[in-house]
């Protein structure tokens, strides 16, 4: 993974040092909370409900065991013993005091890491897929086009007051486990006739109160001038964006108002300005420092081993609860003989994606032993470990499962998304992670998810949509009616390669209801599908929203 | 009144100035769930909170919101003569004052528990 | 008389009686180039701190147009927005709180480097070495 160098660390023990002076000035009466807020937020310090909350940035959501022991500690000494990793692949502490905020984050940056733009009108961190570089089939492994855009965007001076907050996010394989179609900026790796690496860019996806899926707007964008390209995306946006109301400040808005072509009009114009400048005025990195860069994500020292393991086979053959594990939460790997584990943040009854100090001292130590110490984070809300030999699986499903993380649910009904909602966030509207806890009660039998199979629900707790519940396959969304807390169904999201915006299927749905009607679905769609292999979201696709609903209102009249 | 001054916060977006109020913000430097008090102070305990109304409510918010030093985004909740939060945010405002309806080891809750 | 911020080196001077060009906040200078000819000093706007188009305006006019004469930024830029104001090739602030001059100057000296090129100084690749 990336390592600092002096430049580096000078950037976050400067960024350190300024955060502390602001906190100061703002004790002092220096500043007022109005202009203090942008910088704490541009330093991931939120105030919620109860506490104020830090963010910290998983930059594409890679992590050292050893940075993952500095945020055990942080949980340990300066918050309530857990962390929560959050859709956008970072950690969120929900209890620091201001005043120990700038000590954190000094911490942080002694384990180079940081808590750098993970809010405010800015370009936030980058996210891509949790299996980079074990995932067969990249065109290359793309954290190394994330910690170019880390560099780039980290105060940027052109693009640090943005009209509203821009996500980007990169995926390097055919299969999109990035979710790129809804982020503002969707870079998919691809290689052109000729065989050259660079990228089909999509642009004004998101989520929020007026869902889009990106568009293209460069079918193949060549590798080596990324940067002047996005450079040309932000500055349309910083100059055109709407900066008169708040929610329709995304470039989602922009796009839809400007429609695509003259989007793609203004862009290319500015990118061509770039090009006529030349190599002093461009803005892209030169060749010796992006293999500077790659040369950090060059892959481990992999054994060459058999393709099957006879230790892991014996092991699954003798036991179930390992076998279910295995079946669900493994990934293939590019290298013979070894797999991509996924640790479920979701057991039953505990806040999706929460993980306590003991947990990620444990997941550490797993690392260190058997996964060359590199720890992932997922925007579902899960954990990694990218490098498993299948020979070590068993046992480290073992230590995982001793340690309260080796929940074997992985894809299917219980690993739920949900916001923090208004059990901590100032924005809810209504609570999601109660809701999430009870739909994984009445799915607690492990016998019927297996049956079920892959079925993605999201939940959120406002429509600002946190939880991804637009892309859910069974999305759910918290509405307030006059102080009592409802729900709202959408059937049919998705995030993946084939992503689409769920559709809103009946009226708002009391707190018990709400598990009812989810149940219904999913029972109809035991009926519906063709074969056992049919996912919920293959049978939806084949057969809309139609039958869904018939099967919502029978049994709701 | 001059200074424009909030009477709603979070998911509950347009409050009225109609009836009970309490004022109510987070603590700078802890950033703990306050509550005016008649002298000007602030205090963790609901039940010792000025309750306002009317113009008197909005005199006491402007005062609130000046405290820059003290609290953090003060705002006008609704609240009952003996001092449980009514109205649209009722639920906002019994988890603000309790804490995480998950977690009831955590905030105000878990030490009312005790007695 | 009105004071300016010199983001060079911090120091505070009085404003020449020059003619200044006023550009608005939301003008776009990326398809239009305003009448720079004899132009010595544009000045850009700051409605809000929180409204960053005059960070692009100034990059344009610098990059695009070439224009050499001084950039002067006013309204309402944060101290703590300073050394971005500096990067994108604002030369000067008009009408600080001087109250508030020692934290412009803090801001101005807070990073030792930047990522990414700009008006003012090397990205850090440049400065690397290219070996890890």
């Amino acid at each position: 993974m990336y390592q600092y160098d002096d430049i580096d660390r000078a950037m976050v023990k400067d960024r350190v040092a300024e955060f502390r002076r602001q906190v100061d000035r703002r004790i002092a009466g220096d500043v007022t909370e109005d202009e203090f807020k942008p910088m704490r937020l541009m330093n991931g310090l939120y105030l919620q409900l109860h506490a104020y909350m830090l963010r910290v940035a998983i930059p594409y959501g890679t992590l050292s065991s050893d940075q993952l022991r500095v945020l055990a500690s942080i949980a340990r000494d300066y918050d309530k013993d857990y962390g929560h990793v959050s859709t956008r692949q970072n950690m969120q502490f929900n209890w620091p005091k201001l005043i120990d905020t700038p000590d954190i984050l000094d911490r942080l940056a002694d384990a180079e890491m940081h808590a750098i733009q993970t809010s405010g009108n800015c370009i936030r961190n980058t996210t891509t897929d949790p299996f980079a570089g074990a995932a067969a089939g990249e065109v290359e492994d793309p954290r190394i086009t994330c910690e170019i855009i880390r560099q780039w965007s980290t105060f940027h001076p052109e693009f640090s007051f943005l009209p509203r907050k821009f996500k980007i996010a990169v995926s390097a394989t055919k299969e999109d486990r990035a979710a790129i179609a809804v982020h503002d900026i969707g870079l998919q790796m691809v290689r052109n006739a000729a065989g050259d690496p660079g990228f089909q860019v999509l642009v004004g996806g998101g989520q929020g109160r007026s869902p889009y899926i990106a568009e293209e707007i460069r079918e193949f964008l060549p590798y080596a001038e990324l940067l002047s390209y996005l450079e040309a995306i932000l500055r349309v946006y910083n100059v055109h964006g709407r900066r008169d109301n708040i929610y329709k400040a995304r470039i989602k808005i922009l796009v839809n108002e400007m429609g695509v072509e003259d989007f793609r009009a203004a862009v290319e114009r500015e990118f061509d300005a770039f090009r006529t400048m030349g190599p002093a005025g461009s803005l892209d990195l030169p060749e010796a420092e992006r293999a500077r860069i790659a040369h950090y994500f060059a892959p481990p020292a992999f054994d060459r081993l058999p393709l099957e393991s006879e230790v892991f086979e014996k092991a699954k053959a003798n036991d179930p609860r390992f076998a279910a594990w295995a079946r669900f939460n493994l990934h293939p790997h590019k290298v013979p003989g070894y797999a991509s584990a996924t640790i479920s943040l979701k057991p039953n009854d505990a806040p999706p994606g929460d993980i306590s100090s003991d947990q990620m001292d444990a997941l550490a130590a797993i690392a260190d032993q058997y996964g060359f110490s590199d720890v992932r984070t997922t925007h579902e809300q899960n954990m990694v470990l990218p490098h498993l030999k299948l020979d070590d699986l068993y046992t480290v499903w073992q230590d995982l499962d001793a340690a309260g993380i080796g929940s074997a649910n992985a894809g299917l009904i219980s690993d739920i998304i949900a916001c923090p909602g208004l059990d901590y966030c100032n924005l809810a509207n209504t609570r999601s992670i109660p809701v999430a806890n009870r739909i994984q009660r009445r799915f607690a039998d492990p016998a019927r998810q297996a049956q079920i199979g892959e079925l993605k629900i999201k939940i959120s707790g406002c429509i600002n949509a946190c939880g991804h519940h637009h892309v859910g396959h069974i999305g759910i969304l918290g509405v307030d009616k006059k102080g009592e807390e409802f729900y709202q169904l959408t059937l049919g999201g998705s995030a993946d390669e084939d992503a689409a915006i769920g559709e809103i299927v009946g009226r708002g749905l009391s707190t018990d209801d709400v598990v009812n009607a989810v149940e219904r679905v999913v029972d109809q769609y035991l009926i519906l599908r063709s074969d056992p292999d049919e996912r919920f979201i293959d049978t939806y696709r084949r057969l809309g929203a139609e039958p869904f609903k018939e099967a919502l209102y029978d049994q709701a009249a | 009144m001059s200074t424009p001054v909030k009477i709603a916060a979070g998911g509950v977006k347009k409050g009225k100035n109609s009836g009970r109020k309490v004022i109510t913000a987070n603590d700078l430097f802890s950033g703990e769930v306050i509550y005016w008090q008649t002298d000007g102070s602030w205090t963790e305990e609901l039940v010792t909170a000025a309750i306002l109304e009317g113009d008197a409510a909005l005199e006491a918010l402007q005062k609130a919101t000046a405290d820059e030093a003290r609290a953090v985004g003060p705002y006008l909740m609704d609240i009952e003569a003996d001092h449980v939060p009514s109205g649209r945010g009722r639920l906002r405002e019994e988890i603000r004052d309790a804490g995480p309806t998950i977690h009831p080891q955590f905030g105000r809750q878990a030490l009312r528990d005790v007695h | 008389m009105t004071k300016l911020l010199k983001l060079s080196d911090g120091t505070l001077i009085d404003a020449p009686t020059d003619d200044v060009l006023d550009v608005a906040h939301d003008q776009d200078l990326m398809t239009a180039a305003p009448a720079l000819d004899g132009v010595r000093v544009v000045r850009l706007a700051f409605p809000k701190f929180r409204d960053g188009r005059a960070f692009s305006q100034a990059r344009v006019l610098r990059t695009r147009y070439g224009f050499q004469g001084e950039i002067r930024a006013s309204g309402d830029l944060l101290p703590d927005q300073a050394a971005f104001a500096r990067r994108v090739g604002i030369d000067t602030v008009e009408g600080i709180n001087e109250k508030r001059l020692e934290d412009f100057r803090f801001a101005l000296d807070a990073f030792r480097y930047a990522y990414q090129p700009a008006e003012d100084g090397a990205p850090a690749h440049r400065l690397r070495s290219n070996t890890p």
